[in-house]
């Protein structure tokens, strides 16, 4: 009863409440935002991403124009770009001296 | 004169859209601007009632695109603020009757004679959004702090800044303290964090907007009312001030709470 008096608050100050459903909407949503953002990340994004990547790459390496694949994945919360890229040659000047 | 165009969107319906329009339009002309208030939600009009206006209503925004009247003849003044008008929405007709160019042409009509001008979107993302977002130069996104709203609103987000409208910025409306501080509802920081958007204001969930609208009153009016303190609050921000955004406060103290329980008070919070 003391206690209570005390501290009026504490029933409304459960900063670690542990039935507290904030956290649960914010996982919900963080999942649900990242897949909506990927569902609708343009193809010409990824397109025009992939032309300055391969200009960028072909000023150091030798690269063919084919078998190159570039995409934006999901894997659990997080996206990740994972392109393949396969290397036809090492010009000479980018060889360990 | 050079007047500001702002579109007030969401995504979701029924979060707050109209009452925001309302109570930044009396905000801003209780400032001593010059203001006009847009229902773009045409077949739905709601603005009007909120306002208290529909009695007065003649020619609407349709009418006035058409050229079935002047545009001077489609505005409304306002009962409290004279310098706070109105054009309704269509009732009888449907969103794609207009198109962004044609509201365009008339808000920067309106922006030769008026400092601001508030644009009310429909909810969803279709013909409706399309013509409120046309003419806008500004956009105030409203969400509540429940996943549904939120993630209409990171869609809604997107597809402004796809339309050059950069930076939008955040109003959370409808928040219960109490529960943001029992950990049962998302607060300003989560919800900042998850859209990446700066935040204009919060407001409260309150019975007091709900009486001032039942009486077609803007709340802002309502001196005692905390979700007219955080309206006028949020109109000084857009209007240059800078006012430190507080969080809400359940109210505590004993004599809050017994106001509250003998029904004196009955809103749970104190500022905002
Ligand atoms: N802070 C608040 N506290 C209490 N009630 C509120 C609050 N904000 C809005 N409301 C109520 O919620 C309802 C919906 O509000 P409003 O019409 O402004 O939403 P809207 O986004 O314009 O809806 P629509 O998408 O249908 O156009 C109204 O009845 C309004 O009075
Ligand atoms: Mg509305």
């Amino acid at each position: 009863m003391l206690s209570k008096l005390r501290r009026p608050r504490s029933r409304t100050d459960r900063r670690d409440n542990p039935d507290a459903t904030k956290s649960i909407a914010r996982d919900r949503l963080q999942s649900a935002i990242s897949r909506d953002r990927h569902d609708l990340l343009g193809p010409d994004v990824v397109e025009a991403l992939k032309r300055d990547m391969l200009a960028a790459i072909s000023r150091h390496l030798e690269i063919s124009e084919d078998f190159n694949e570039l995409e934006v994945r999901r894997l659990d919360q997080s996206l990740y770009l994972v392109a393949s890229i396969r290397i036809q040659g090492i010009p000479r000047l980018a060889r360990a001296r | 004169m050079k007047g500001k165009t702002i579109v007030i969107t969401s995504g979701k319906g029924g979060v707050g859209k109209t009452t925001t329009t309302a109570n930044i339009g009396a905000g801003l002309a209780l400032r001593g601007h010059k203001v006009v208030v847009i229902d773009t939600d045409i077949g739905l009009r709601n603005l009007d009632v909120v306002m208290g206006l529909e009695n007065r209503i003649v020619y609407d925004l349709v009418d006035a695109i058409e050229g079935r009247c002047k545009l001077h003849q489609a505005m409304i003044r306002d009962k409290q603020l004279p310098e706070l008008f109105l054009i309704a929405a269509a009732q009888t007709r449907d969103k794609n009757c207009i198109n962004p160019e044609q509201l365009t042409d008339l808000c920067r009509r309106l922006e030769e004679e008026f400092d601001y001008i508030i644009v009310d979107c429909p909810a969803g993302i279709e013909q409706g959004f399309r013509n409120a977002i046309g003419p806008a130069q500004e956009a105030i996104v409203v969400t509540t702090p429940e996943v549904s709203a939120i993630r209409d609103a990171d869609r809604v987000i997107g597809l402004l800044e796809a339309s050059e409208l950069y930076r939008p910025k955040l109003i959370i409306n409808r928040v219960r303290p109490g529960m943001v501080k029992r950990g049962d509802m998302l607060d300003k920081d989560d919800i900042v964090e998850l859209l990446a958007v700066d935040i204009l204001g919060m407001v409260p969930a309150d019975d007091r907007l709900i009486t001032a609208t039942n009486q077609g009153i803007p709340v802002i009016h309502d001196k005692r009312a905390p979700s007219g303190m955080a309206f006028s609050r949020i109109t000084a921000r857009i209007d240059g001030e800078d006012i430190p955004l507080m969080d809400l406060e359940p109210k505590t103290g004993l004599m809050n709470k017994v106001r509250f329980l003998m029904g004196i008070d009955r809103s749970e919070y104190t500022h905002a």
